[in-house]
């Protein structure tokens, strides 16, 4: 090389090594602030979900410890009631059964809201309770596998049970399935929740386009808050197949 | 001699990420195995390079090799959803690239010279697409980009082809017509430095692609 070369190439090399620094320094803000979004992001949603919970927990509780026992005192404070008066005793067993009526759907709100058998039995006897309760009002054929190994700590129940109610609802409403399997399974250090129906299945972008994906986002939210993974697969006519992997 | 050591380091390097690819082949999510091509290709091609260019002076398998490559890395960005809203968008870049190569290498140059066009045009629309996807999984993206296979493949090609589109440049505009060999073999061995940083990125990563997601077996 001539000396001319010669500062040309060191002139060059300047301007590579500041290009590599330009890009390093790029890539370290990048990570950096990707990392703190992230932990933002987990927390908000921590926060959110948590909120929603206790305030569920806390309407559920209400409904169920006050409103029941109060609905139950003036049902026998009617029946007490002593007429002969053939239109009053009418007027009486009508208003007794419309609080039956009454009682019954604020055991089903209050279940929905925070099932009792959630937080008494478990996850297993909640969604076999709630799978009992679907198939007698939809056509849907449910199957679980729920083996004796798969444990959690209760947080992490509530919000599988919410991802399964997510599930289910999603399969009645938009897959139109007959037949759907939710097998639960530890493998290593993972809860493992694999679904699978023979519905209808759905395209990402259009569902995306035309309801929001709310359900999705929110099966996604669950499972960032327990620190699991969240993936599917589905094509139109080919089913929805879920998976969940959740650190045990 | 020290340069020629650093470049058969900076060539071969590509082996360590093509023979990770073998062993986690099988183990790895199918949208990777674009990526994987590419890293076998580039073993291969810098095989037949070794031995045909050196004895020949030809730069025929190096020309093939670019087509080669951007045709794969276009793949690999469609598989991530590059193209998603507009999938006719990926059949038009793949025409654009192969017509542009052949225009290059027949009509401008000849097969056995540098296709110093195709070479910037492909590595500016390979820069711009990884920096569309580091893009997209800032808002997306759940996981930490340390250990994230497309963040860290996006981040090689945006390094390695930025230096190949100044290197590219400079020899089409500037070096040459006017300069001595020495000198232009010294600005393209600073391509050498950044190729074996590439390649030793691409072999960390093939460590880091997502396994295969086993769902159940389709009900229908």
């Amino acid at each position: 090389m001539d000396p001319r070369e010669e500062d040309f190439f060191t002139a060059i090399e300047i301007v590579a090594g500041i290009l590599a620094i330009i890009i390093s320094y790029f890539l370290i803000t990048i990570i950096r602030h990707q990392r703190r979004n992230l932990h933002l992001h987990k927390a908000k949603i921590l926060a959110e979900i948590t909120t929603l919970e206790n305030e569920r927990r806390r309407i559920a509780s209400d409904l169920h410890d006050e409103l029941g026992p109060l609905l139950s005192a003036v049902k026998l404070q009617i029946t007490n009631l002593e007429t002969e008066i053939p239109h009053d005793v009418k007027l009486i067993e009508k208003s007794s059964g419309h609080i039956d009526d009454i009682i019954q759907k604020l055991r089903e709100i209050s279940n929905n809201l925070m099932p009792n058998t959630l937080l008494r039995k478990g996850l297993k006897v909640a969604i076999e309770d709630s799978i009992s309760r679907v198939k007698d009002v939809y056509p849907l054929n449910i199957t679980l596998e729920f083996p004796a190994d798969v444990v959690m700590s209760q947080d992490k129940e509530i919000n599988l049970y919410r991802v399964i109610q997510e599930i289910i609802h999603n399969t009645i409403k938009h897959a139109h399935a007959k037949n759907l399997r939710l097998i639960f399974s530890h493998e290593k250090d993972l809860i493992i929740l694999r679904t699978d129906d023979d519905g209808i299945g759905f395209n990402y972008e259009q569902k995306t386009k035309m309801a929001g994906g709310l359900g999705l986002l929110n099966l996604q939210s669950r499972t960032e808050v327990m620190g699991g993974e969240f993936t599917y697969s589905s094509e139109k006519g080919t089913g929805t197949r879920y998976l969940f992997e959740i650190p045990a | 001699m020290y340069q020629d050591i650093i470049s058969n380091i900076s060539t071969f390097s590509i082996i360590i990420a093509a023979v990770l690819g073998v062993i986690r082949f099988n183990q790895i999510e199918k949208s990777y195995y674009p990526f994987i091509y590419i890293c076998w290709l580039g073993v291969l091609i810098e095989i037949v390079a070794f031995v045909f260019q050196k004895s020949s002076g030809t730069l025929l398998p190096s020309n093939i090799y670019v087509l080669l490559e951007g045709l794969l890395f276009i793949w690999q960005f469609n598989k991530w959803g590059s193209f998603h809203r507009r999938p006719w968008l990926f059949f038009i870049i793949q025409a654009a690239i192969i017509i542009l190569w052949l225009v290059d290498s027949f009509l401008v140059n000849t097969i056995h010279e540098l296709s110093s066009y195709y070479r910037i045009s492909y590595s500016v629309l390979l820069v711009i697409l990884a920096i569309d996807q580091i893009n997209k999984m800032i808002v997306r993206e759940r996981k930490s980009f340390v250990t994230n296979a497309k963040f860290l493949i996006c981040i090689g090609v945006i390094i390695f082809f930025s230096y190949k589109i100044t290197t590219e440049t400079f020899y089409l505009y500037a070096l040459r017509k006017s300069s001595s060999s020495e000198f232009v073999f010294s600005i393209f061995a600073i391509q050498k430095y950044v190729n074996l940083f590439a390649n030793l990125l691409y072999a960390f990563v093939i460590i880091w692609i997502p396994g295969k997601k086993i769902f159940l077996q389709p009900l229908k």
